[in-house]
């Protein structure tokens, strides 16, 4: 039945798709008509004649197809041609007035620049091609005590067992951790880092590896033959790429490990990129540690399961642990996150939104400056326009045209603003020494660019439609007449007025954003580190496992070490330290005051623990406040003591004297002394005690440690002691990877490079910023001038004094800035809140800064008022009459 | 460079020569119908004088080209079930359409005169 009602509908389809898009309802639907008629008497036949009728139609269909394509690109065509002639009639405009092309490209280019890099920036975090494949219902745990202000640690290997055994959240669970051997049997000895990994992780991450196989759960059981993996970079750079690497031998401190498999390439990811070589990672119950944080643990959900659900269940499971071990746990607890909000930390997050937000305040600063341009220059176009409208010329048609000028401009901009970012990105990376992964990450590739054009295509809208509309509404007839529009002049001034205003309270904005980064940078700078850092010279050393077995080689070969560079001309006071004071944070432990309880529910104080040569205090020049400092007598045969910075000290014992006093690290049984109480170290450790822990400095023979820092202070050039140091050092031990030889103050600006790239990105906003409020100012205030000229004249001319024109004129131009200047600082009082833990010693609505700022600008912009006021005095008003 | 000349062709030429045979079926059948003119009634005044069951898509092809040349005109009107909820297009004759069909008729009315022939005859 319903088929006998259709007709068929291959036939009707086939028509359906000759026919163009107009024709198709009428000419179906005439058939349609047709057919049901027919269909009422015979079915069958009414099909068969459908059938006919739509084979016979089918050249008839292609000729209307053929036509109406043809109408439509001669449309298109005239479109082109339009399109065409705007664009030289555009360029031919700009060519005719340089000067504000230049000028406006210029502008627009700077502006458009930082937001591509910034854009890039932040596009290689949020795109970033994760090593975690299907990476939705991959989470990444993490440690966190906000007592401390940890918000993305590690776990130890003790809770991450407890936890593997306790969720139901995932299908499975991985931990890794970093690495370090030497590698040896290839030509030279060399360090190689890499990763220790549970054997479920390559399948955790959905990670096939690229060549060979992971690693099976046998493999991590201790005894079981060693077996490593190769990540693709290394296997590309060391082993060319070859296949037969499978089955090989690498010597990795000492220990014999078969080559089973190659790491996806996926997997070199932001710090992953530095790894070389994988092994399992394995531990026993037993004697896994419940203190030490340092696995990176990560985890697929199970099916049915929600981010939701796993976070709830992991921060119970985590709650649950603190309760059972609070003398290692207590404040601590675990928290699941999807991967992309993992990749970064609140004040990285809000670091990346403030920079969004202040390089969007960049380009509409930038956007304010050229409409205001553009509004003067349609002002003096006027006759031009009113010229073209009375020859017809259409409204839509004079704006499209001075689109078309504002499109050209911008997109000259984009393209020098892609220069632009190459070369900002190139800086930030350089200014950071390379530190900030995020600043590495970030590359111009097509999805940039697609944002960059797309930046440039909106611009005009924002700086040229109002100007475009407003320079195309004159009256002709009045324009004509008089020369000039009063009428759209002044309209035209209140816009570029408004244009102003906006321009200033943004660049205040921008500034005071700046101001009080920069402010948090100086302070910290101006205050001492607590020794000179002048002339000391540093090279790190990480002593292999295999040949150093137990502390006595250690203690032997840095004693030699040591004496080796002492012996060196030019260096002196030649010391040991296991992490840089001050300046690296080194290895932190909670540790315990004989006498002082640990209060329940808090976690145990936790303090850096630096072993050091006897001379270190010598050497640093770092003053002793209390008892003595470290000798050579303070040996393993000794009774182990330490010697406690002046912030520790005074925290437990207060006034009264920490000499004598005992402490020990959280887990150990053995106490150690107090014999010295020294000076602190660390910038702005005046200012918040947040994150620095206290320094505790022990004899490196009592606490001998693989890795350590030799310091020694050089005369004359510090470069030329690199070769020399290392002959040193090879002279005790040919086989030794030595690390890079560094002057402290260089390892000291490593450290904080990455704020140093954001603060200058944050001035070179506000100078910009400022630059433009200055001109805009100057600019909306000479042209006010040019167009009072005849008032002016008058008023001279009556006796008018010139102090009074010139405060007349100042204060119109002090109207606005006033106005801009208020908005301005409502706007910084609400971005203030993005910056609370991103400033350091001041406060993030800090007085200093809210109020200099505006003065600053306040300042530059009356200056930039100045000159047309005094420029409107200097008028002859004689002179002015006569040609008004 | 060809297609625009032969557009050119195309479009000027009928209006000094003259309409083809097919033209004339279809601007006679819309002369007919009056106001009621869309496809489908088109082909049926065709099919009900002549016998000639036309391609609807031929009939919209010459009205297409009419319409061009300014000959026909057509509105768009009300969607019908029995059309699959699809709407007709409604053609109108315009003057210069009844002037070249006059014309037409004229020229052949001019040829025929005097003139008997019977196809049935031998040649």
């Amino acid at each position: 039945m319903g088929e006998r009602d259709t007709p068929p509908r291959w036939a009707e389809r086939l028509l359906w798709l000759l026919l163009p898009r107009r024709r198709r309802d009428e000419l179906t639907g005439d058939l349609r008509e047709g057919f049901a008629r027919r269909a009422r008497r015979d079915p069958r036949r009414a099909r068969r004649w459908y059938r006919g009728q739509v084979i016979r139609s089918i050249p008839a269909a292609i000729a209307l197809r053929v036509r109406a394509e043809r109408d439509t690109r001669d449309g298109m065509g005239h479109g082109m041609d339009m399109l065409k002639q705007d664009l030289r009639f555009a360029w031919r405009s700009l060519r005719k007035s340089p000067g504000f092309a230049a000028v406006a490209t210029v502008t627009l280019a700077l502006a458009i620049g930082v937001n591509t890099s910034i854009f890039s920036i932040i596009s290689a975090i949020v795109f970033a091609d994760l090593p975690m494949q299907e990476h939705q219902t991959a989470v990444m745990i993490r440690g966190v005590n906000p007592e401390l202000g940890v918000e993305q640690g590690s776990v130890s290997p003790a809770d991450f067992l407890d936890l593997r055994e306790r969720t139901r959240s995932f299908s499975s669970l991985s931990a890794l951790t970093e690495g370090r051997w030497v590698l040896t049997g290839q030509d030279r000895p060399e360090r190689v880092t890499g990763i220790r990994m549970t054997p479920g992780t390559t399948e955790t991450w959905r990670l096939p590896p690229a060549l060979g196989r992971a690693f099976t759960s046998e493999e991590a059981t201790p005894g079981s033959g060693r077996v490593a993996m190769l990540t693709h970079g290394f296997w590309q750079s060391r082993f060319d790429g070859d296949p037969d690497v499978l089955g090989r031998s690498l010597t990795l401190d000492g220990v014999e490990h078969t080559v089973v498999g190659v790491m996806s390439p996926t997997f070199e990811f932001a710090s992953f990129r530095q790894a070389q070589v994988l092994v399992p990672l394995s531990f026993d119950r037993a004697g896994s540690s419940r203190s030490e944080r340092n696995l990176f643990v990560s985890g697929r959900l199970a099916p049915g399961v929600t981010q939701e659900m796993a976070t709830e269940e992991v921060a119970r499971i985590g709650r649950n642990l603190a309760e059972e071990h609070p003398e290692t746990n207590a404040g601590w607890t675990l928290r699941s996150a999807s991967v992309m909000d993992s990749l970064m930390n609140s004040s990285g997050r809000r670091m990346m939104l403030l920079l969004q937000l202040t390089v969007g305040m960049v380009i509409l600063i930038a956007c304010a400056n050229v409409a205001n341009m553009l509004l003067a220059r349609a002002t003096n176009r006027s006759r031009e326009m009113a010229v073209r409208t009375a020859l017809g010329a259409g409204r839509g048609h004079l704006v499209r045209q001075l689109l078309t000028e504002s499109v050209l401009i911008s997109l000259g901009a984009a393209i020098l603003g892609v220069a632009v970012a190459f070369g900002l990105n190139d800086a930030l990376v350089w200014i950071s020494a390379g530190a900030e992964e995020a600043f590495r990450m970030a590359e111009i590739d097509g999805k940039v660019l697609a944002f960059t054009l797309l930046v440039s295509l909106g611009a005009p809208l924002v700086f040229g439609l109002v100007p475009a509309l407003r320079a195309s509404a004159a009256g002709p007839a009045a324009t004509l007449r008089n020369g000039r529009t009063d009428e759209g002049g002044r309209s035209g001034s209140r816009a570029r007025g408004v244009l102003v205003t906006a321009q200033v309270s943004l660049a205040l904005t921008l500034m005071i954003v700046a101001g009080l980064l920069a402010r948090s940078v100086v302070k910290m700078n101006l205050s001492s580190l607590g020794y000179s850092v002048d002339g000391l010279l540093t090279v790190r050393v990480d002593l292999p496992e295999n040949r150093y077995r137990d502390e006595g080689d250690v203690v032997r070969f840095f004693e030699e070490a040591r004496e080796a560079l002492s012996s060196l001309p030019a260096f002196e006071g030649v010391t040991l330290v296991s992490s840089l004071p001050g300046i690296d944070p080194g290895l932190q432990r909670p540790v315990e005051i004989e006498g002082i309880d640990v209060v329940e529910g808090r976690s145990a104080p936790s303090a850096s623990i630096l072993a050091v040569g006897p001379d270190l205090f010598r050497t640093l020049d770092l003053p002793l406040v209390g008892g003595r400092g470290l000798s050579e007598n303070d040996d393993e045969a000794s009774i182990p003591v330490a010697v406690v910075g002046r912030a520790l000290a005074e925290r437990f014992w207060g006034s009264e004297d920490a000499v004598g006093r005992r402490l020990r690290t959280v887990g150990s049984e053995e106490w150690i002394q107090v014999v010295g109480v020294v000076a602190d170290v660390g910038r702005g450790r005046e200012m918040d005690d947040r994150g620095s822990a206290p320094n505790i400095y022990v004899p490196f023979r009592q606490d001998g440690r693989r890795g350590m820092y030799l310091v020694g202070r050089v005369e004359g050039e510090a470069a030329a002691a690199t070769g020399p140091v290392r002959d040193a050092l090879w002279s005790v031990d040919g086989d030794l990877p030595v690390g890079p030889v560094r002057t402290m103050a260089r390892a000291e600006y490593e450290r904080s490079a990455p704020n140093y790239a954001i603060i200058s990105l944050f001035g070179i906003f506000a100078l910009f910023a400022l630059g433009m409020a200055a001109v805009g100012i100057y600019g909306v205030m000479a042209y006010s001038v040019s167009r009072r000229k005849t008032e002016i004249g008058v008023r001279m001319a009556l006796g008018a004094e010139t102090s009074r024109v010139r405060t007349m004129i100042l204060g119109q131009g002090a109207r606005l800035l006033a106005v801009g200047l208020v908005l301005g600082l409502v706007l910084s009082f609400l971005v203030s809140g993005l910056l609370r833990g991103l400033v350091f010693g001041i406060s993030a609505t800090d007085p200093m800064t809210f109020v200099g700022i505006p003065v600053l600008l306040a300042s530059v912009a009356l200056v930039a008022n100045l000159i047309p006021a005094i420029r409107a005095t200097r008028m002859d008003p004689a002179r002015t009459l006569r040609e008004g | 460079m060809g297609d625009g000349f032969l557009t050119l062709v195309e479009e000027t030429m009928p209006r000094g020569g003259y309409l083809g045979e097919f033209e004339q079926l279809v601007m006679l059948a819309v002369a007919r119908l009056g106001g009621d003119a869309y496809g489908m009634a088109i082909h049926d005044e065709i099919a009900e004088r002549t016998g000639a069951d036309v391609a609807v898509g031929s009939v919209y092809s010459a009205l297409d080209r009419l319409e061009r040349q300014d000959y026909v005109t057509s509105e768009v009107g009300e969607p019908t079930p029995t059309r699959g909820g699809r709407a007709k297009r409604y053609f109108r004759l315009l003057p210069a359409g009844a002037l070249a069909l006059s014309r037409s008729r004229e020229a052949l009315e001019a040829l025929w005169e005097g003139l008997e022939l019977d196809p049935e005859a031998p040649a």
